[in-house]
């Protein structure tokens, strides 16, 4: 039998007044743990302190706009429940949420578990596999398997960070490839398979362009 | 044009785009100490959850978890005479008395027991028979009293021909000024958000008062009203 691991990140709340964001910070938590009765569970909290992103690269989230107070209000309380709920938090200075989340999967799947990443962040997609999925409550609870992230990206979920890394994230404010777009690198990643692999034949390639090989 | 612009993006920007590869893939094996078992799931705690529900006013969530076991000490009595009454409402010494008045599900008005306390813990039922000794203080305007749906208390005294005064203060106006509920101003309702307790039938609730032991709790006169009542009403 097949023990189940989640790793949620706080629910993302609604806009709307504190105790409406409380409330739903709440819900959404019962909500997970009656319906989906997880063996093992965590909430990964992000770092204060900088991360290797931020070192390397200084503008890294930089566009992000400063949290809304009203939000940073309720990260108090949602400790607070998830404390009344025993559901363990992890934090750990210097690594990024994703970070943790990425290597608490790896290791719970090695150890012969299926996980459930809980977030609305779409780079949480290129962690799914056969063992690992991603649940997004701020979506109504849509269900994201290796076949859906193709729907949904367009490219397989181990291609999730080379097709962002080509096309930018202005989420995260990664800056991508300039004049390559959205489309340009979901054809680039399925012509080639991979990141390295364009850049490969990029280099090699003359001047009619890059060839039209489908990626093995 | 299309693919050449791609392929010189490509061979211009390595050190931009490896740089962005870094910043979008997710790391699996960041050095980070972790045991399994630290994240075994676990039932909640109900009495944390229970205090942050009640500073949040969660109501609803709050019934879900039901109320806490109630054990403190009560005193709890039946009236036996009239100069008993008079004896214990002078012993209040002019403090703000509540009277409790029970209704039946179909909202009429079954009174054969009317509650009346003045201090924590304490109360005493006084049946029909002694009304007649309790109807002067229910009618004195100057003695205080306080009761959930004045209204509805007024009307089943008048029904035994008790003119009562006095009633200062509403419970159930004071519930609906807070909180603008309607379905949260019944006593039972209130008892729950405020005080975090169940009111219920009171021989089941309190297996060891004199209300549980005494026959003299047994109604004597059934009034028409209450024969056919079925739930909230403290009718046998």
């Amino acid at each position: 039998m097949r023990a189940h691991a989640r790793v949620l990140r706080p629910c993302a709340p609604p806009p709307a007044s504190p105790p409406r964001r409380s409330i739903s910070s709440t819900t959404c938590l019962r909500k997970l743990s009656k319906q989906h009765a997880p063996a093992y569970v965590a909430a990964i909290f992000e770092s204060a302190e900088p991360t290797h992103r931020v070192l390397e690269f200084p503008e890294y989230k930089a566009n992000r706009a400063e949290t809304p107070p009203d939000l940073l209000e309720q990260i108090p309380f949602v400790r607070r429940i998830l404390e009344a709920m025993r559901i363990p938090i992890l934090e750990y200075p210097g690594f990024e949420a994703d970070d943790v989340i990425g290597t608490l999967a790896r290791r719970a799947e090695a150890l012969g578990m299926d996980v459930v990443v809980v977030s609305s962040d779409k780079d949480m997609l290129q962690l799914v596999n056969d063992h690992v999925a991603m649940l997004n409550p701020a979506k109504d609870d849509e269900w994201y398997d290796a076949e859906k992230v193709k729907s949904f990206m367009g490219v397989r979920p181990d291609q999730v960070a080379d097709l962002l890394a080509l096309k930018g994230d202005a989420v995260d404010n990664i800056p991508g490839a300039p004049g390559i777009g959205d489309k340009g690198a979901k054809d680039l990643i399925e012509r080639f398979g991979s990141l390295d692999a364009a850049l490969e034949r990029a280099a090699e390639s003359g001047e009619e362009g890059l060839p039209r090989e489908p990626a093995k | 044009m299309e693919k050449k612009a791609y392929r010189e993006s490509l061979q211009n920007n390595v050190e931009r785009i490896r740089m962005s590869q870094r910043l979008a893939t997710i790391s699996t094996d960041v050095p980070v100490e972790f045991s399994v078992e630290s994240v075994k799931a676990q039932a909640p705690n109900p009495a944390l959850l229970k205090a942050i529900y009640q500073e949040m006013e969660f109501h609803s969530l709050l019934k879900e978890l039901g109320p806490s076991e109630d054990t403190r000490e009560r005193q709890y009595a039946v009236i036996p005479s009239g100069d008993a009454l008079r004896a214990w409402l002078a012993e209040a010494q002019g403090a703000p008395v509540a009277v409790a008045i029970s209704k039946s599900a179909e909202g009429e008005f079954a009174l054969d027991t009317i509650g009346l306390a003045w201090r924590p813990g304490e109360a005493r039922a006084v049946h029909t028979e002694h009304f007649a000794a309790l109807a002067p203080w229910l009618e004195d305007a100057g003695a205080v009293k306080i009761a959930c749906d004045v209204k509805a208390a007024l009307l089943a005294l008048a029904r035994f021909g008790i003119e009562a005064r006095g009633f200062a203060h509403d419970v159930m106006l004071y519930a609906f000024l807070l909180d603008a509920d309607p379905a949260g101003c019944a006593l039972e309702e209130q008892a729950r958000r405020r005080l975090d307790l169940k009111l219920g039938p009171a021989r089941s609730s309190m297996p060891t008062s004199p209300w549980n032991s005494s026959n003299s709790y047994r109604r004597r006169s059934i009034p028409a009203a209450c024969a056919g009542s079925t739930t909230k009403s403290n009718c046998p």
